[in-house]
C-alpha cells in the first residue's frame, strides 16, 4: 500500500512525460540559468555577423595588443583583430564541431549498444571487446591519432572526438537495454507481431533515452574541451578560423606580456562548459527524481 | 486489558503535489495475546498504521497530525527517539512483506538473529547465539543452518528467519505486514501454521496486515476492515464474517471467488478506491456504495457499536446501538 | 467429434542451465475445445508460465506438437508466426511492466492495428481504438493518459483491449488478476467472462489461485515441477480431488469463512527445481504416500474416472477406488 501513499500519482491527467520533465527542470534555478546562458551563446553564434562588432579576420596593424576598452570589449590580438568578435565567431566552430561529435557518438553508440544488448551472444561479445579496446586508450590520445591520420577540418575533428565518446554511450545503452529487454511489455510487443527492428526502435530505445540525453549534454562540454585541445596542438581546425582552442593556442606566445589573448577565450570555454554541465545535472534530476536525495 | 490502543490517529503525507490523507482517525485496540487482522486494499493505510505504531513514518513527508498510541499505558507518540529504539524489536517488532530484501545478504542468519537479542537483552555473544539457534529450531529450521547466508535459503525459509528475528526477544506486540503474500500457498500454509503456534506459545499480541480475508479467518481472533484511511468495520471474526454489516465489507466478500459455492458472476464493488489526496466529502465510501443516500455525501458517519464489540462506520447503522 | 481449437501433444520445453537441462515443461498433452476455458494451476516454478509462452510462440518448444485449428504451429516460419499473432493473443501478469511506459493508452491499443496496417486512415483506426476501449470498459477520456497515471485494474483493461484488437480466437492469460486488489480482480474476471460469452473466445488461464480457476474455467490442469499431475472438469476437481498434491494445495488455501476448521493437510518441504530430474515421481519427496515404486518410476497419466486424469501410482488405494 505504501507505494501509493508515499509517491502519489500526478494529479494532472494529460501531462506528457516531456512536460513533466520540463516542469521539474523549471524548479531548478541553476539549470534554468545555464539553459539561458547556452541559448544566449547559441544565438550569438548563429547571428555572429550581427552581434560581433567587427569582422573576425579584419587586421589592423595600428591597433595591436589593445587592452579591453569600450571599442574593443576584450581588446585586440597580435594582428589587431577584435578578440570579442573572434570569440563570438569561434563559438560557431566550437559548438558545431562538438554537437556533431556528440551526435555521431550518440547515434553510433546507441545503435551498437541497443543491438548488442538485445541480441547478446557472439555479436555482443565481439562488440564489447572492441569497446573494451577503445576504452583502454585514453580518449584524447585516440582523438589525436585519428585527427592526425584524417587531417584537419570540422568533420574529421568531430569524428576523431566521436570515436572516443562512443564507448560511453554504447555502455549506457547496452545496460539499459539489458534491463528493459526482460520486461513484459517487450514480450507483449512480440505477441502483437512486432518485428525485431520495431521492438528495438519503438519499444526499447525510447525507454533507454533519458540517461543518453543527460550524458549527451555532459559530453558536449568534454567535446568542447577536446576540440579546443586538438586545435591548441594544431590538429583541429586550422589557424585563421577563430575556433576557441585556436585562439588559446595563438595567445600562448603572449601569455606573459598580454593577458587578454588567452584569458577571454579561456573564460568563454569555462562558462560554456559549466553551463552544459549544470544543465546536464539538472536534466538528470528532472528525468529521474528518485536519484535526488 | 489491552496492550496496544490507538485513539484517533491521523497521518498525512505532505508532498509537492498535495496532501495525502493516509490515515483519517482510526481507533484500534489489541489485547494481550490476541491476534487482530487488519484488512484492506492497496492504499487503504494499513502499512502506515503499522509504521506509526513503531514511530517509523518517514518525516518528511509524513506527519502524525493527531491521535495517541498507547503501549502498555505509555503514549508512544510522546516517547523520545532513544526510548522508541529500545521498544522497537524488543517490545514491538515487525515482519515485513518481502523476505528477500529484509535480510542482510552478507551476514549469516544466526548472526542476524543474535544481533537483535544482544542489542536488547544484554547478554553475551555466546548466549545470544545459543538463543538464536533455539529460535531457529522453533521456526522449523535446523539449528546447524545458523551459519548459512540468506541466499542459501528458499523464500519460505527466509520468511521463517525473518519471523525468528521478530520473535527473538519475545515481544509483546508483533506487527506482521503481509507476511505470506510473497509465498506460494502450500508454503504460506506452513508459515501461517507455524506463526499461529508460536504466537500462542510466546503469548504475543499480533496485528496481521493483509488483503486476504482467508488468511485472517485462519489466524486471527478479531478483524478490522480499512478503507481510505478509516476503519469501516471491526469486531470478532464471527461478527464480521457471519454478520457482515458495512456495505464495503459485503462488497469485499462478494468479490471473492468461492471454492465451495457455484457463483455465475462475482459481485464486485463498482468503481475504484478514491485517491487519498482527493477524498470525497461525507462518507468516504459513498460514491461506490450501493446503499448510498443523499445524506451519505454530506456527513461523515460516526462509529456505531451495533452489538457489543462489533463497530461499524456507516450511516445506515447510526442510532441502532445494540 | 469435439471441435478442438488447440491440441498440444507431448510438449516439452527444456532450458539449458550450467547444471544440466531444466525440465520446465515435461511431456504435456491436452486439448481445448473452442469456446472453453482451461485453467492451469500450480505454484511458482512449476512451469505453467513457460507452458503458456511456448504455446503462444514466445518460446520455441524442445519437443512435441502444437496444433491450432488442426494445423501444425510448432515451428512456424516468420510469416506464419506473424499471421498467428492475429489468431492467438496473450494477457500478461504484471499490468505495471507489460505496458510501454512511454506510450499513451490509445497508442498502446493501436499498436497491433498499426503493425498489421489494418486501416488506411488514422481516423478509422482511432475509431476502432475507442470501440475497443468501450468493449473493455475503459472510459474514452483516458485515451491520452499514460499507464503510470492509471491504477492496476485499468491497466489490465488496456492489456485486454490490446489483445482483442485483432479479434483473436484464443487468448492465453498469464496470472491476469494476481497483481490486482480483490474488488478490482472481480471486475476483471467478470470482463473476461463477458468477452468469452460475446465473442466465443477460448482461454487458457494460468494462475496460482485455485479459487480463481474454479470460478472461471471449464477444465483444470494441475502442474507440479513441469508435469501434469491431475486434469479434469473444473467442478469435478473440487468434488473428487484425487492426486495427493492437489489435496495439499486445496487444503492450504485459506478460506474466508468462520467455521470448524479441519486440520489442514500440510505439505512438507518445498518445490525443488526440475534440473536433470530422475525418472521418478517428482512429488515423491513431499508425498506422505510415497513408496518404493514412486522412487523407481514416474507415474503415467491415466484416466481414473471418466474424463479425470491423474498421474500417481497409488491414486486408487489413496482414494479407495
Amino acid at each position: 500500500m505504501s507505494k501509493q501513499t508515499k509517491a502519489p500519482r500526478k494529479k494532472e491527467k494529460k501531462a506528457s512525460q516531456f512536460s513533466e520533465v520540463m516542469g521539474r527542470l523549471r524548479r531548478n534555478k541553476l539549470a534554468m540559468v545555464s539553459l539561458a546562458v547556452i541559448i544566449l551563446i547559441i544565438l550569438a553564434a548563429i547571428f555572429a555577423n550581427y552581434v560581433a562588432p567587427y569582422d573576425y579576420a579584419k587586421q589592423d596593424m595600428h591597433n595591436r595588443f589593445l587592452y579591453p576598452s569600450l571599442q574593443h570589449l576584450c581588446g585586440t590580438d597580435n594582428f589587431g583583430r577584435d578578440i570579442f568578435s573572434r570569440i563570438i565567431y569561434g563559438a560557431r566552430y566550437s559548438l558545431v564541431v562538438s554537437v556533431i561529435a556528440v551526435a555521431i557518438a550518440v547515434v553510433g553508440g546507441a545503435i551498437l549498444g541497443a543491438t548488442s544488448g538485445y541480441f547478446g551472444g557472439l555479436y555482443d561479445t565481439i562488440v564489447q571487446r572492441i569497446i573494451d579496446i577503445l576504452m583502454a586508450i585514453p580518449s584524447f590520445l585516440l582523438a589525436v591519432v585519428i585527427s592526425a591520420s584524417l587531417g584537419t577540418g570540422i568533420m574529421s575533428s568531430a569524428l576523431a572526438i566521436a570515436v572516443g565518446m562512443m564507448s560511453v554511450f554504447e555502455r549506457i545503452m547496452r545496460s539499459s537495454v539489458l534491463q528493459i529487454r526482460d520486461q513484459e511489455f517487450i514480450e507483449a510487443a512480440k505477441v502483437t507481431g512486432a518485428s525485431t527492428a520495431r521492438i528495438i526502435f519503438h519499444e526499447i530505445i525510447p525507454n533507454a533515452l533519458s540517461p543518453i540525453i543527460v550524458n549527451a549534454t555532459l559530453c558536449i562540454s568534454s567535446a568542447i574541451i577536446a576540440i579546443s585541445g586538438l586545435s591548441f596542438i594544431g590538429l583541429g581546425i586550422p589557424a585563421p578560423t577563430p575556433e576557441w582552442g585556436t585562439l588559446l593556442s595563438a595567445g600562448r606566445d603572449y601569455i606573459r606580456d598580454f593577458w587578454p589573448m588567452v584569458t577571454f577565450p579561456g573564460v568563454a570555454i569555462v562558462i560554456t562548459i559549466i553551463a552544459f554541465n549544470l544543465l546536464g545535472d539538472g536534466l538528470r534530476d528532472a528525468m529521474d527524481p528518485r536519484l535526488k536525495q | 486489558m489491552s496492550i496496544l490502543e490507538i485513539k484517533g490517529l491521523e497521518v498525512k503525507y505532505i508532498t509537492h503535489d498535495g496532501t495525502v490523507n493516509a490515515i483519517n482517525g482510526i481507533d484500534l485496540e489489541v489485547d494481550r495475546g490476541e491476534a487482530l487482522g487488519l484488512v484492506g486494499e492497496t492504499g487503504a493505510g494499513k502499512t502506515t498504521t503499522a509504521l506509526s505504531i513503531l514511530g517509523l513514518v518517514p518525516n518528511p513527508p509524513g506527519k502524525i497530525t493527531a491521535g495517541e498510541i498507547f503501549y502498555d499505558g505509555r503514549d508512544l507518540l510522546k516517547e523520545s527517539e532513544a526510548e522508541m529504539r529500545k521498544i522497537r524489536g524488543n517490545d514491538i517488532s515487525m515482519i515485513f512483506q518481502d523476505p528477500m530484501s529484509a535480510l542482510n545478504p552478507v551476514l549469516t542468519v544466526g548472526d542476524q538473529i543474535a544481533e537483535v537479542i544482544e542489542l536488547h537483552q544484554k547478554c553475551s555473544k555466546k548466549e545470544a547465539m545459543e538463543r538464536a539457534m533455539a529460535m531457529l529450531e522453533k521456526v522449523g529450521i535446523p539449528a546447524e543452518r545458523a551459519t548459512e547466508y540468506p541466499h542459501q535459503f528458499s523464500g519460505g525459509m527466509k520468511q521463517r528467519v525473518v519471523i525468528a528475528i521478530a520473535l527473538a526477544c519475545t515481544p509483546k506486540v508483533l506487527l506482521a505486514d503481509e507476511p505470506t503474500s510473497a509465498l506460494d500457498v502450500t508454503i504460506q500454509a506452513q508459515v501461517l501454521d507455524m506463526m499461529g503456534k508460536l504466537q500462542h506459545e510466546v503469548g504475543t499480541a499480533m496485528i496481521l496486515i493483509t488483503h486476504d480475508l482467508g488468511v485472517v479467518a485462519d489466524t486471527c481472533d478479531k478483524v478490522a476492515i480499512m478503507y481510505a484511511g478509516e476503519i469501516v468495520e471491526s469486531g470478532s471474526l464471527v461478527d464480521v464474517y457471519n454478520h457482515t454489516a458495512h456495505p464495503y465489507t459485503v462488497g469485499l466478500f462478494g468479490s471473492l471467488p468461492s471454492l465451495d459455492k457455484d457463483v455465475d458472476r462475482l459481485q464486485p464493488i463498482d468503481g475504484l478506491m478514491p485517491s487519498p489526496m482527493n477524498l470525497p466529502e461525507g462518507c468516504k465510501f459513498h460514491p461506490r456504495c450501493p446503499d448510498a443516500t443523499p445524506e451519505c455525501a454530506k456527513r461523515c458517519p460516526k462509529v456505531t457499536e451495533i452489538t457489543p464489540g462489533h463497530k461499524v462506520r456507516c450511516l445506515k447503522y447510526e442510532g441502532t446501538e445494540g | 467429434m469435439a471441435d478442438n481449437l488447440l491440441e498440444v501433444k507431448n510438449l516439452k520445453k527444456y532450458f539449458n542451465t550450467p547444471r544440466g537441462p531444466l525440465h520446465a515443461v515435461d511431456d504435456i498433452t491436452f486439448t481445448i475445445e473452442r469456446g472453453h476455458t482451461l485453467g492451469v494451476v500450480g505454484e511458482s516454478g512449476c512451469g505453467k508460465s513457460t507452458l503458456g509462452r511456448t504455446i503462444i510462440g514466445l518460446l520455441e518448444s524442445t519437443q512435441g506438437e502444437i496444433r491450432f485449428e488442426g494445423l501444425d504451429i510448432t515451428h512456424p516460419d516468420m510469416k506464419r508466426k506473424k499471421e498467428l499473432c492475429k489468431e492467438m493473443q496473450m494477457v500478461f501478469q504484471d499490468p505495471f511492466s507489460s505496458l510501454n511506459p512511454r506510450r499513451c493508452v490509445a497508442e498502446l491499443i493501436a499498436e497491433p492495428l498499426k503493425i498489421f496496417k489494418v486501416y488506411k486512415f488514422a481516423k478509422e483506426r482511432d475509431e476502432r481504438v475507442f470501440e475497443l476501449m468501450d468493449v473493455v470498459g475503459l472510459d474514452r477520456r483516458f485515451a491520452t493518459s499514460y499507464p503510470h497515471e492509471l491504477d492496476g485494474g485499468r491497466r489490465q483493461r488496456i492489456g485486454i483491449a490490446r489483445a482483442l484488437a485483432m479479434d483473436p480466437k484464443f487468448i492465453v492469460c498469464d496470472e491476469p488478476v494476481s497483481a490486482l486488489d480483490v474488488s478490482i480482480q472481480a471486475q476483471v474476471l467478470n470482463l473476461l467472462q463477458d468477452l468469452q460469452d460475446e465473442r466465443g473466445l477460448t482461454y487458457i488461464i494460468i494462475t496460482h489461485d485455485l479459487s480463481v480457476v474454479r470460478h472461471i474455467s471449464d477444465e483444470i490442469m494441475v502442474m507440479y515441477l513441469g508435469c501434469m499431475v491431475e486434469k479434469c472438469d473444473a467442478k469435478e476437481l473440487f468434488v473428487h480431488t484425487l492426486h495427493p498434491y492437489t489435496k495439499g494445495l486445496l487444503s492450504a488455501i485459506p478460506i474466508p469463512t468462520v467455521k470448524e476448521k479441519k486440520p489442514p493437510v500440510l505439505l512438507e518441504g518445498e518445490l525443488t527445481s526440475p534440473i536433470n530430474p530422475k525418472p521418478v515421481c517428482r512429488f515423491a519427496n513431499r508425498c506422505k504416500y510415497c513408496t518404493e515404486q514412486c522412487l523407481q518410476s514416474a507415474p503415467a497419466l491415466e484416466e481414473v474416472l471418466p474424463g479425470h486424469f491423474v498421474a500417481c501410482h497409488h491414486v486408487r488405494e489413496i482414494n479407495g477406488l
